[in-house]
């Protein structure tokens, strides 16, 4: 499975694109909200 | 997918330190943002973006965007081929560049485009074709992006194979093989 690295600060952009990409992609998503995390 | 208004360190920062690093060069970037200005959508591209989309999109339209980016990397890295016009071999499955012994370090879209060129070597292709082939969607008004990366190329290449790259005056560029 492919994997996307989300680096989002804003919760409700990320959690939608999550589920979108998830859900629909087939992607596993791992969200972070800060640059140096990223 | 990398937004660029982030606390600590912005995309454009992240960015630049993914291309800077070999194990991580080749990782497709989409840039996500609230900025809308030129300034900004052609800094994200020359720092390496893959894409960019501006705030507000819909959830689907950032997946078929994913989609698209994922499909150019695959393709790239499937065709499995070298390129040579001698002294210059360009290894596709490695990203790897030589000028005779010498490696050229190249960063994404200075590699993509010099395949491109070089792949259609004889043919004149436009600002507009290059930025679409290589940077993957019609992005009008900024073809500034190509003069940009061909002038890193050309010093990157250095003599004698930076001349080969030729300049069709207003209209774009053209690879003039050697042999």
């Amino acid at each position: 499975m492919k994997r996307i690295l989300l680096v989002e600060d804003d919760a409700d952009i990320a959690l939608s694109l999550r589920n979108k990409l998830e859900r629909d992609g087939g992607y596993e998503v791992e969200v972070v909200a800060d640059g140096p995390r990223g | 997918m990398l937004d660029v208004n982030l606390p600590g360190l912005d995309g454009f920062e992240v960015c630049r330190r993914l291309r800077k690093v070999p194990a991580t060069a080749a990782i497709p970037v989409i840039m996500l943002t609230a900025r809308i200005g030129e300034d900004d959508r052609v800094r994200g591209l020359e720092l390496g973006a893959d894409d960019y989309i501006t705030k507000p999109f819909s959830p689907k339209e950032a997946l078929a965007r994913v989609r698209a980016v994922l499909r150019r990397t695959e393709r790239g890295a499937a065709e499995g081929e070298a390129i040579a016009d001698e002294p210059l071999h360009v290894d596709l499955p490695s990203r790897q560049v030589r000028v005779g012994e010498r490696e050229v370090a190249l960063t994404r879209k200075e590699f993509d485009l010099l395949v491109e060129l070089v792949r259609q070597r004889g043919r004149v292709l436009t600002r507009e074709r290059l930025l679409e082939t290589v940077w993957g969607y019609d992005f009008p008004g900024e073809t500034r992006t190509v003069d940009v990366h061909v002038r890193r190329l050309r010093q990157k290449l250095g003599e004698p194979v930076d001349a080969r790259l030729e300049t069709v005056v207003g209209v774009g560029y053209r690879w003039r093989s050697a042999s």
